[in-house]
């Protein structure tokens, strides 16, 4: 068990490493993906607060990383501000409007979640659409990102994508770590029991309602930040990130990630933007690939890569144990 | 010895359609009583507890407890107030740990539901209080298994542990021992004998062994309505409790 102990955190330390060296060894355009690949890491954990711990399933979680994403730009292109303050920003007004659409969602569960968010990530969607003075509709606002600067401390310039990427590495690993401790707290071991069982939940003193709400809440906040941070790195936003397939998106590297484990979805966010990515440049039919992978991990692996993986690991092991006896 | 009532349930009425489940129930439990509601089936027993608990709304009528009327309120106000309820069938947390299971309840008896800024396992007393009452319930040795792993009467023994967890005043146990063997019954009694010393208890009961051993008071109902209550003795000799149950079948 020890050995085992040893090895765990040998691979902590070497992933540490790799990921803080990167831009050392990859090209310019390899490390765009290597920041998406971060942004969209914190979005699939975020979403599997809802999928995985409170087995909730959203099909509408686009339009809180999308308005996170407008949020940002808006906040950068009215007021000036730096980099810090509009993600923050974005943030906040994803939980504003989790506070406006939560109170309706919680009441429900199973496939009228489901169709309820689906419906306000419709009704976002055309908003964002449609309001052009203020988002200027499909063709979306571009807006440079702003420096980051600390108070007191002096400001960085964030036009390098090196410079970049440790910024949303430092943003997506607090947060991340974050979301790791919430599984740990006293709420985040109440809403698995609300997954569990519902019902008895509230007949040992707890308000269903309110449980779903907070979390709900929770996981709007690290949603908005994660469309900040996208938007902020394109320095462009349109309602491409606020629409359906944005939702199914992110379902989709959730589940093909692994909701079950907690950093699953991780998994999944980079393995399928690098699939898409290699893919892509391969043949225009890359979407092909991808649904099939989908098709065959729903139908022979409901744990995903993840379950795949600690399977594996669990035969070597045992293998391992036979061996040596 | 006369106590004072802990729990009033006056001209209760809860309809289903058509059909009148609780038809003007009149009811009084005293303060540390052990009563023991029986009936034939479909009499409106678990149609009681599921209005005393919050599950259902009631129709007309008022529930009582110390002095304030609870009707209407939800299950988790209902709860915290201090009247917990177990489940005729299995209703626990079957994929987390029995640990776990306990746990939760004093999460809310602790007050520290929607802490989401500290680890739970900083919380020292409550993992304790969790061991003490796994201890009671006799699954301290089971702690870490999943509670849906468990037998049959272990799962029976963590609901009765779930309800008890919360240290209500008032404790209303749903056929506790429905589906267990004889000795897991005996064992059963013993277990509710001593979790519920002191406090007071409302059971349902089929089982007349189970009744004649813990209540002293006996509450018969029947087609929504009280027909007698009474000292164990008292519902022995009374005629409408023979009658209610032959002329039920």
């Amino acid at each position: 068990m020890k050995g085992y102990r040893i090895w765990n955190w040998v691979l902590v330390v070497s992933f540490s490493a790799f990921v803080a060296f990167l831009p050392k060894f990859i090209s310019e355009f390899s490390l765009n993906l290597a920041v998406m690949m971060l942004i969209y890491s914190l979005f699939a954990v975020a979403y599997n607060m809802l999928l995985g711990q409170a087995g909730l399933l959203s099909f509408g979680h686009a339009a809180h990383f999308g308005i996170g994403a407008y949020t940002a730009i808006l906040v950068y292109k009215h007021f000036g501000l730096s980099l810090l303050p509009g993600i923050l920003a974005g943030g906040g007004c994803s939980i504003l409007l989790g506070v406006i659409i939560g109170i309706f969602m919680v009441r429900l569960r199973g496939l009228s979640f489901a169709l309820l968010s689906m419906a306000f990530n419709m009704l976002i969607y055309a908003t964002a659409e449609k309001w052009r003075s203020l988002t200027n509709g499909e063709d979306g606002i571009a807006m440079q990102r702003p420096d980051l600067s600390i108070p007191g401390f002096g400001s960085i310039d964030m036009f390098s994508t090196v410079n970049f990427y440790y910024f949303a590495l430092i943003v997506v690993v607090l947060c991340i770590a974050y979301c790791w401790f919430f599984t740990k707290t006293p709420l985040g071991r109440l809403i698995v029991c609300t997954r569990e069982n519902t019902e008895r939940t509230s007949f040992v003193g707890y308000n269903i309602y309110a449980t779903k709400l907070f979390v709900y809440l929770i996981c709007a906040f690290f949603c908005g930040v994660a469309g900040a941070l996208a938007s902020s790195f394109q320095e462009f936003v349109s309602t491409s990130m606020i629409n359906l397939d944005k939702s199914a998106d992110i379902l989709f590297m959730t589940f093909v990630g692994g909701r079950g484990i907690f950093w699953g979805p991780i998994a999944g966010s980079c393995f399928l933007m690098y699939i898409n990515d290699a893919l892509s440049t391969l043949t225009e039919h890359w979407a092909i690939i991808q649904g099939a992978i989908f098709i065959a991990l729903v139908m022979y692996a409901q744990d995903g890569i993840s379950g795949l993986l600690l399977g594996m690991k669990d035969l070597l092991l045992n293998r391992f144990r036979k061996e040596t006896g | 010895m006369e106590n004072e009532a802990i729990l009033e349930l006056i001209d209760l009425h809860k309809k289903f359609g058509e059909l009148m489940a609780i038809n003007g129930l009149l009811l009084s439990i005293a303060k540390g009583e052990r009563h023991a509601i029986i009936g034939p089936n479909g009499a409106g027993k678990t149609t009681l507890f599921n209005l005393l608990s919050g599950l259902y709304k009631v129709t007309s009528g008022r529930i009582v407890f110390k002095g304030r009327d609870i009707t209407g309120l939800p299950p988790h106000r209902i709860n915290r107030l201090g009247i917990a309820r177990s489940f005729q069938i299995i209703n626990v947390f079957p994929q987390l740990s029995v640990f776990e299971n306990v746990r939760t309840v004093l999460m809310s008896k602790h007050n520290i539901r929607f802490n989401f800024l500290r680890n739970i396992n900083k919380w020292g007393n409550i993992a304790q209080e969790t061991l003490a009452i796994l201890e009671q319930i006799g699954l301290l040795d089971k702690k870490e298994y999943m509670a849906g792993f468990l037998s049959y009467g272990e799962q029976r023994s963590l609901e009765v542990g779930l309800t008890i967890a919360s240290d209500p005043e008032v404790i209303l146990l749903d056929e506790p021992t429905a589906g267990m063997s004889m000795d897991e019954t005996r064992q059963a009694i013993k277990l509710i004998d001593t979790v519920t010393r002191g406090k007071t208890l409302v059971i349902i009961e089929h089982d007349m062994e189970v009744v004649f051993k813990l209540a002293d008071m006996i509450t018969v109902i029947h087609y929504g309505k009280v027909v007698a209550t009474g000292s164990p003795e008292e519902i022995q000799e009374d005629p409408k409790v023979k009658e209610a149950y032959l002329g039920g079948q």
